[in-house]
């Protein structure tokens, strides 16, 4: 494979599991939750997927539990914050703690243990392209559908009645009430949902990427997902131009360090950060409020 | 809030807020007896005895004397921690960059015992010193973010902080590795002068006291000084502190430069108290849990002591658990998660409309 | 203004049940009565004005109809039906809209997207073509013009009233709420919003109008309620009233209250504020100080006279020195303090009552005395060390001075009301050693007795040689006490009337932006 065809590919590979977590928290952050405990989420769907597919053979079955556990996770942040009224950075904090210990808990009897990955399935034909072929059409079923699925997300946050309710909750939760909508169970559900592609996310690692089970599994991806969400602006398809970043940087400091370039990869792995800041920068420049107005009220510790 | 009111006078508290003992107490006890009983139902799940695992968390942490000094040794780094969260909190602002800070302080106090070339006597104030710097100019990235460019500091800080881990990675795995070792990611030892003196047991050493003298410097600065009562206005209600003449933005900025000033310190006293060489990893999630902590605490002295005990006592639990039942030692996390969601759950907070 | 005086001819079927009918709703909050046991009946095709000074329980009463508040006692009907409300939800499900004085449309979104909010329907999909083609037709029936795809934050005010009110007609409501409507219009607005709700009425809307401005009431109500002190003082067709009944009602005993306090004109005593050509770039919606030049001698009170949202907000951050002048200079006490930081302002005597004492002037988390340190005045223990005893002498002593009853010393401020907030500020302020003062609304909020009391301050203050800028609400307050009275419209000094010639119709008129003669 030629250098520009490993570094796509592994873009995808490495990409697809932080664009599940951060389109997840697109939509919590949409609806004027911030969970800063996606990591924990993504470790809970890692591990609960990773367990029923060791269970069942079935990778498939595994998906669906990754799937309820994320969003079970967030369910616990989306209690405190909404109903309890808790600070929504300590919350997501300790939520990350709790599923580092519950998983690390739950998960020792399967470290190390064997599970039937999900394969991937080469598009027949497409994936024969030259380029192309190998880049797009040669991944795992949870793969392909991360990218549909974060169009189809852009279509509900701007397009759609829904998308329209959430971001009204985002935005203020008062005048949300006063049109008549219920903001506690909008975002009830926006977290839950959150949770959940967050929990797809991690299974993607331990189902495909790594097929492996190991403690802190997701290694911090869970944190690069909700600089994500900020670098893109509340947007589903340029988080998903963001995550791609993320993973062509991954891929790249593999490629370099594989053909002995020197790059450091610790200079390369603070570009997301970094980036990120900067983008923050310039829109508080421009004397623009760059985020949900609901988000505001975190950081002015009313939250 | 117009309509004509009765006025009510009433002989009320004492003014200038007495401390208010007994409720934390209260709270503190339910959520800790609440979290406990939900982590036994998960031990229980797992078929592990939930009786035993207390109990060998209790011997090895509270039971012996052992067990009591190595919570000292871990309510070093999560009390300078919840620290650093809570000076910026008394004035408003959220420092979830404790733990970058900390990286910082680490590499700051590395650098200076190992290529400061300063005699052995003047090691340890040299790096206590570059420390503070470092983990206050780290925060204070952060400050001037805010305070110039309108940027929050909660998201900006605790993005810098996977920036300080590779930056700290960078060094130790490149420039600083070291030489003489085999081809380890650590950088050269350091020399006996530069380690702080152990003062209490095995393994307490001389940075219990910065603790102590960072509580207490915070309780009587709040309580008794003007810096504090501005402070505290600055955090109360910025527009009123703004309109009666506080600068408010001096107050942001040395608030956080204060709070990573802490953290620094908190790393300088982990390399030269414990590890002995700068090398990755050297905060074991520090920064995060000194953000619970502080919360737990209420970003108030006492509160933050007992709360960094507390953890202190459940992380050294952990330890042991690794050892005695072949739990992994991040099993703990699960209490101090229930815990600080007992407590937040505990407390009177507004409550969304509509919840 | 051509708008017909007289009331429309009442459309009502005998019989009919009303539209909307409330029994013995009441309210109170911790120990405040805001609404007591107040009836009210709103017909199709009538427009039922209430009317009440600010803190009458208006507010609460619309709160309750709309499903905000649960009513404490007694129970309404829709079309002669019962009706429980436990949220707005369940009020505009009966078809009940209201349009808010601080609008509820979300700045971030598109006035489409607004409206689509409160489009009753389920379903995923949002159908911008069908719900475009519904606001154009009420658009075009009611001549409510909002460009439909605009985001709402670009919105002039007077579009965003239109779009709110299209919010409501679009989601089917037929039952009205307009909580002081007119309260944030320009004038031409107002004409064009009242005829816009004459077009609703004639088409069976029953219509609630909250407000206390006279001149809308005869322009289009039909019916009248009163409410003062949370009770309704009276009411009934319109044409059993005239302007003057209608305002004593309202107002009560305050009527006779004004020009209480005796204030004899003092003389000017030297130098105290000054601004010369200040402007000022607004922010936050509040307009901008246009080329305003104004000056309060020593000893002398000059009230300034403005409709709120016409840059009287401007003068405390001018005054205290926040922010940036455009242009300009500001003096106190003669002295040039243009680049003077705020501290050094207000430690040579500057004190400010401000507009929103909960917002700008006082710590919610603090104590009763601990909010009184919060003033550059010179008291006791001064110094980098607090001197607790000390300082809590002084809190008691400045309290033991005050006029009016204070809340205990420990009490933390965000467990009083406003008024007692209010009252917290102004001792603290108020004191004798204050030679420039700012006072926004001083008796906002509180009883009679206690704003009686506020004046006198203000009158001792001023003998004892203090420069004085007043900005009021209370017309009557400020002819009252003013040596001087100004008249603020968007942003202009539009007018200057000396003590004795004050003319009331004159400065009316200036307010709401009347050619100066």
């Amino acid at each position: 494979m030629s250098f520009v065809t490993s570094v796509s590919t592994g873009a995808i590979r490495a990409g697809t599991s932080v664009m599940y977590a951060s389109l997840g928290e697109v939509i919590a952050q949409r609806a004027g939750i911030i969970n800063l405990g996606v990591e924990g989420c993504m470790l809970a769907g890692a591990l609960a997927g990773y367990i029923v597919t060791a269970e069942t053979g079935s990778p498939y079955a595994g998906i669906v539990a990754a799937f309820v556990a994320g969003g079970l996770l967030a369910t616990v942040h989306a209690f405190l914050v909404v109903t309890r009224g808790a600070n929504q950075l300590a919350s997501g904090l300790a939520l990350m703690f709790l599923g580092l210990g519950l998983t690390a808990f739950f998960g020792r009897p399967y470290v190390n243990d064997q599970i039937t990955p999900l394969r991937d399935y080469p598009v027949p034909m497409l994936s024969e392209i030259p380029y192309f072929g190998p880049v797009l059409f040669d991944h795992d079923p949870l793969t392909y559908a991360v990218f549909p699925l974060a169009g189809a997300l852009w279509w509900f946050v701007f397009r759609s009645r829904w998308g329209v309710m959430l971001r009204a909750v985002g935005e203020s939760t008062e005048s949300a009430f006063a049109a008549g909508l219920h903001p506690a169970r909008i975002q009830y559900a926006a977290v839950a949902f959150g949770g959940a592609l967050a929990g797809l996310g991690g299974a993607q690692i331990s189902l495909a990427y790594t097929a492996t089970w190991v403690e802190n599994l997701t290694n911090g991806r869970g944190f690069i997902a909700v600089a994500l969400v900020i670098f893109a602006m509340w947007n589903p398809l340029r988080a998903m131009a963001g995550a791609l970043l993320f993973g062509g940087a991954v891929a790249l400091q593999l490629q370099l360090q594989a053909r002995g370039v020197g790059v450091s990869p610790f200079l390369l792995d603070m570009t997301p950060y970094l980036l990120t800041i900067i983008v923050l920068l310039a829109w508080a420049q421009r004397g623009q409020d760059a985020f949900p107005a609901g988000l505001n009220k975190v950081f002015r510790g009313t939250g | 809030m117009t309509i004509a009111e009765t006025v009510r006078t009433r002989i009320g508290a004492p003014a200038f807020g007495g401390p208010q003992l007994l409720g934390p107490f209260v709270r503190f006890g339910l959520a800790i007896g609440a979290a406990i009983a939900v982590f036994s139902v998960v031990l229980l799940l797992d078929g592990t005895n939930p009786l035993d695992t207390v109990q060998l968390m209790w011997d090895a942490s509270v039971g012996t004397e052992f067990g009591r000094n190595e919570v000292l040794v871990k309510l070093i780094p999560f009390g300078l921690c919840a620290l650093a969260v809570a000076v910026p909190a008394r004035v408003g602002l959220i420092n979830v960059g404790g733990e970058g800070q900390f990286y910082i302080g680490a590499w700051a106090a590395a650098g200076a015992i190992l290529y400061s070339g300063a005699p052995g006597p003047a090691l340890i104030p040299l790096a206590l010193v570059a420390g503070a710097l470092g983990g206050g100019a780290w925060a204070g990235i952060v400050a001037l973010l805010r305070v110039k460019g309108g940027v929050n500091e909660a998201i900006s800080s605790l993005l810098l902080n996977f920036v300080a881990i590779q930056f700290v990675n960078y060094f130790v795995y490149g420039p600083w590795k070291d030489p003489s070792g085999p081809n380890w990611p650590f950088s050269a030892k350091f020399p006996g002068s530069a380690m702080l003196p152990v003062v209490w047991g095995d393994r307490v050493t001389l940075a219990i006291v910065f603790v102590a003298v960072g509580l207490v410097a915070m309780f009587l600065v709040l309580r008794y000084t003007r810096i504090g009562y501005e402070a505290r206005v600055v955090g109360g209600n910025p527009l009123a502190a703004e309109r009666s003449g506080i600068p408010v933005a001096r107050y942001l900025f040395l608030a956080m430069v204060v709070g990573g000033a802490i953290a620094g310190i908190a790393g300088m006293a982990e390399v030269t108290g414990i590890q002995g060489r700068l090398r990755p990893g050297i905060s074991v999630n520090y920064g995060y849990i000194g953000f619970l902590a502080a919360w737990l605490g209420g970003h108030r002295p006492l509160g933050i002591l007992l709360a960094a005990l507390l953890f202190g006592a459940i992380s050294v639990g952990g330890d042991s658990l690794q050892l005695g039942l072949d739990l992994p030692g991040s099993t703990v996390n699960i209490l101090m998660a229930l815990i600080l969601f007992a407590v937040l759950a505990g407390r009177k907070n507004r409550t969304g409309v509509g919840a | 203004m051509t708008a017909p005086v007289l009331a429309a001819p009442t459309l009502r079927p005998r019989g009919a049940a009303p539209a909307l009918s409330a029994r013995g709703l009441s309210k109170r909050f911790a120990d405040v009565v805001a609404a007591d046991n107040i009836d009210l009946d709103a017909y199709s095709g009538e427009i039922l004005a209430i009317l009440g000074e600010n803190g009458a329980g208006k507010s609460t009463l619309m709160k309750m109809l709309y499903g905000y508040y649960h009513p404490d006692a007694g129970h309404l009907e829709v079309d002669g039906h019962a009706v429980r409300f436990h949220s707005p939800a369940g009020a505009r499900a009966s078809g009940i809209g209201m349009v808010f004085q601080n609008f509820t449309l979300i700045p971030a979104l598109s006035v489409v997207e607004n409206i689509a909010l409160v489009q009753a329907g389920r379903g995923l999909r949002l159908d911008r073509r069908r719900l475009g083609r519904r606001i154009s037709e009420l658009s075009d029936r009611y001549q409510l013009e909002v460009r439909p795809n605009a985001i709402v934050r670009d919105l002039s005010v007077g579009e965003r009233q239109r779009a709110e009110i299209l919010k409501v007609l679009a989601s089917d409501a037929r039952i009205l709420i307009m909580d002081e409507p007119t309260s944030v219009l320009a004038p031409h607005e107002v004409e064009s919003l009242l005829g816009i709700l004459r077009r609703l009425r004639d088409d069976g809307y029953a219509i609630l109008l909250i407000t206390h401005k006279m001149r809308e009431v005869f322009a289009c109500a039909s019916q009248v309620t009163v409410l003062r002190r949370g009770r309704v003082i009276g009411g009934g067709p319109i044409g059993d009233f005239d302007a003057d009944s209608l305002l004593r009602m309202m107002l009560g005993e305050r009527q006779d209250q004004t020009a209480a306090v005796e204030s004899p004109p003092a003389g000017p005593m030297g130098p105290g504020i000054r601004l010369e050509h200040v402007s000022t770039s607004g922010t936050d919606g509040r307009s901008a100080l246009r080329d305003v030049s104004l000056s309060v001698p020593a000893g002398q009170i000059v009230g300034v006279a403005a409709v709120a949202g016409n840059g009287q907000s401007g003068l405390a951050d001018v005054l205290i020195g926040i922010g940036k002048l455009k242009s300009g200079a500001v003096f106190l006490g003669g002295d040039n303090v243009t680049r003077a930081s705020p501290a050094r302002r207000l430690e040579s005597g500057l004190c400010v009552v401000s507009e929103d004492p909960v917002a700008f002037g006082a710590v919610g988390a603090m104590s009763v005395s601990e909010n009184f340190m919060l003033t550059r005045a010179p008291v006791d223990g001064k110094g980098r060390i607090l001197r607790t005893r000390r300082l809590l002498a002084a809190a008691a002593r400045l309290a033991s001075r005050s006029p009016f009853p204070m809340p205990a010393l420990g009490r933390k401020l965000e467990t009083l009301s406003g008024g007692n907030v209010q009252r917290v500020v102004i001792v603290r302020e108020l004191q004798s050693h204050c030679r420039f003062l700012l006072a926004y609304y001083p008796s906002r909020g509180l009883d009679v007795a206690s704003s009686r009391a506020v004046q006198q301050m203000l009158v001792d203050l001023r003998a004892q040689g203090a420069a004085i800028l007043l900005v009021s609400e209370d017309f009557d307050e400020l002819r009252a006490l003013s040596d001087e009275v100004l008249v603020l419209y968007h942003g202009e000094v539009v007018g200057t009337f000396g003590r004795s010639a004050v003319d009331p119709m004159r400065v009316g008129q200036l307010m709401t932006g009347g050619r100066a003669a």
